[in-house]
């Protein structure tokens, strides 16, 4: 079978490979076709000293169809769906090549991360943050980064997370809803939905969208 | 041994470029590289040259060209008809495939002794003894790369010769090699230079008559000679006639030892690619246009190239293709096809590896059951009972048996119980009965007992 053999080939490349900067690895020792993935996040980026976990599924006719990669770590990142992980990469779809290998694959998933295509996201949101508000959009990804993707792979738990700096949402704005008796919840819930990061003082009209969107 | 350490073991043998970066030659691994196929990654097997000057496993392009109609490597437009065989380097490939390794292995020796001090005194001799002598030594120029090497070696002698030679690290390990692989071709050198063949003119053909001649004399006239219009009229002269060199004695021996003319060696690799021609006898396979082919026809097309015709239409079309592209890739690409009973296996072990993977492993004996068994046609007019019957015979017996005993066992159970329970009731009653005596009148005393009687009749029964 022509799927084991070059799974196996790759896999010795990269255990050979003293210089390669990405790891994959079986995830059961039965099974060939599930993998997972290993980088280190791109230096000079927001997802510097992060290590991303991707899963692998090799399918039956690899290497002539491309194997299907989700991100198993959280990623903030316009390319790679918030939620799911999935990922929006023309070589894992049309531009597959057999010429491709896991490896190469993954070295492309990191550069990925260094130069986001917001003009073809995956997740919509995620890309009108980093088009409004680059800065912000950093922040908020390097939060993500030392949330999810920590080096030592020790994630602190859900309930210790900040909302606000997890979504990218100005503290000032979220404090002036919350002190009117709101739960954090549910106005972090509104300003996703509405697209709103961070609001002028006197911006009323945004205000009265929000309370309205919250009173409803 | 667990499974893990199997796939291990698999991974460990498998092979990769990167195995020569420990030995002597780590720019072996570019030739390695190279003569590995970009889409399965092994080593290329019936290569092909597509027209944008890639090489590919034959299986391995036609397979990919089913589904896109581009090179892999630049995207430039592919057909299948554009493929051309190489048999020059399904050979390369192949001999190199045998040698390495023996390659790796060598290498890897010869790299523990490397950085070994010269200290045999044997190897010293050899050192003084080639320093010291006076004749010319023939070598080739490798400065000279634009000249046509086959024809003509440029000769050094002592005076314009480099100093330290490659050979000098060579003969430095070859007592260590020896000992370690007395087969290996380091030995047989330092064999071959301690011989006295070492201390005798070299002799050379020459490239335009084909006699031979010391290399001196080639040199000096005769190739002038031969190359000039005269020396075909004239008379040879004495100087350029064919001298039969009288070799000196050997000091031990005392015979005279017969000097080698190297003959070109052919290899079967060689010999198979001189003998390769494409094989104009049998045609290629034809696609087919499925949308356009009833069942029947299809049927039809299988038998006749005796393939099974079982299953689903998407099946037989799957069969086809993957046949076609065995035929064509065995009778028009390959130097040596093999018969089509061999590709009918090779269909068959790919189909039975493409099914086996479709149908998700799972524990449990029904699973199991099915995978050998796919009960597809199950509830159609299709599906053989009387088949299913024979086949599966030992496995209803079993299966009544075990209903046959389950049953008696219940209804010796439900006997049990029953009669367990009867014995209950009876000494309840009877004790009911001692008990109610007591109260009871004389004059009814007989009705209640008979009364009694009846119900313990009328239970015993039930």
């Amino acid at each position: 079978m022509s799927r084991a053999k070059r799974v196996m080939k790759e896999l010795q490349g990269i255990k050979d490979d003293p210089e390669a900067k990405v790891d994959l690895q079986l995830v059961n020792e039965n099974d060939i076709h599930l993998l997972k993935g290993s980088f280190l996040g791109p230096p000079g980026t927001p997802y510097e000293n992060g290590k991303f976990l991707v899963d692998i599924e090799v399918p039956m006719e690899y290497p002539f169809k491309p194997p299907k990669m989700k991100f198993d770590t959280k990623v903030y990142h316009p390319n790679v769906s918030s939620v799911t992980g999935a990922i929006c990469l023309d070589i894992l779809k049309n531009a597959w090549s057999p010429v491709i290998t896991l490896k190469s694959a993954l070295i492309s998933l990191q550069a990925l991360l260094q130069s986001p295509e917001p003009n073809d996201p995956q997740d919509a949101e995620v890309a009108q943050h980093f088009i409004r508000n680059r800065e912000s959009f950093n922040s908020t990804a390097a939060f993500w980064t030392k949330t999810y993707a920590p080096m030592d792979s020790v994630s602190s738990g859900e309930t210790s997370i900040d909302q606000a700096a997890l979504y990218g949402i100005d503290r000032t704005l979220l404090d002036q809803f919350v002190s009117q008796g709101f739960a954090e919840a549910k106005v972090v819930e509104v300003l996703r939905r509405l697209g709103i990061k961070s609001m002028d003082a006197n911006d009323n009209e945004s205000a009265n969208k929000i309370l309205e969107e919250l009173l409803r | 041994m667990s499974r893990k350490a199997t796939v291990d073991e698999q991974i460990g043998s498998v092979t990769d470029p990167r195995d020569y970066r420990k030995t002597v030659i780590p720019e072996l691994q570019d030739i390695d590289t190279l003569l590995r196929c970009n889409i399965c990654k092994g080593f290329l097997k019936t290569p092909v040259l597509t027209p944008c000057g890639h090489t590919f496993c034959s299986l391995c392009i036609r397979e990919y060209l089913n589904r896109e109609q581009k090179c892999p490597l630049c995207l430039a437009e592919l057909r299948e008809s554009m493929l051309k065989s190489e048999f020059l380097v399904n050979e390369i490939a192949a001999s190199y495939t045998k040698l390495r390794p023996k390659l790796l292995e060598f290498l890897n020796v010869e790299k523990g002794h490397q950085t070994q001090p010269v200290e045999d005194s044997s190897c010293m001799e050899i050192e003084h003894h080639l320093a010291s002598s006076d004749r010319s030594i023939s070598r080739i120029n490798e400065e000279n790369g634009d000249g046509d090497d086959d024809d003509i070696q440029i000769i050094e002698t002592r005076e314009n010769r480099p100093s330290k030679r490659p050979a000098d690290a060579i003969f430095a390990s070859a007592k260590k090699s020896r000992k370690e692989s007395p087969q290996s071709g380091i030995t047989s050198l330092f064999n071959r230079a301690k011989s006295p063949a070492l201390h005798q003119p070299k002799l050379a053909d020459c490239p335009i008559c084909g006699k031979s001649f010391p290399v001196e004399v080639l040199q000096r006239t005769h190739l002038d000679e031969c190359l000039s219009k005269e020396a075909l009229d004239k008379p040879e002269d004495i100087s350029s006639s064919p001298v039969t060199v009288k070799p000196a004695l050997n000091p031990v021996s005392k015979e005279l030892p017969t000097i080698e003319q190297p003959d070109f060696v052919s290899t079967t690799h060689y010999n198979r690619y001189l003998e390769s021609t494409s094989n104009g006898s049998v045609t290629r396979l034809a696609k087919i246009n499925f949308s356009s082919t009833s069942l029947q026809q299809l049927k039809q097309k299988l038998s006749s190239l005796k393939l099974p015709t079982a299953g689903s239409r998407q099946q037989m079309i799957n069969r086809y293709n993957h046949y076609e592209m065995l035929w064509n890739s065995n009778y028009i690409d390959s130097i040596d096809p093999v018969d089509e009973s061999e590709l009918r296996r090779r269909l068959a072990s790919w189909e039975s590896n493409h099914n086996a993977s479709d149908i998700p492993s799972k524990s449990g004996f029904i699973s199991k059951f099915l995978i050998k068994n796919p009960m597809k046609d199950f509830k159609t007019d299709r599906f053989d009972r009387k088949g299913w019957a024979q086949a599966h015979q030992r496995a209803f017996r079993r299966l009544i048996r075990e209903a046959k005993t389950s049953l008696k066992k219940s209804k010796k159970a439900t006997s049990e119980h029953a009669g367990s329970l009867e014995q209950e009731d009876s000494t309840h009653l009877n004790q009911s009965v001692s008990s109610d005596l007591s109260a009871v009148p004389s004059n009814q005393l007989v009705a209640r007992k008979d009364n009694i009687t009846t119900c313990s009749q009328g239970s015993s029964e039930t």
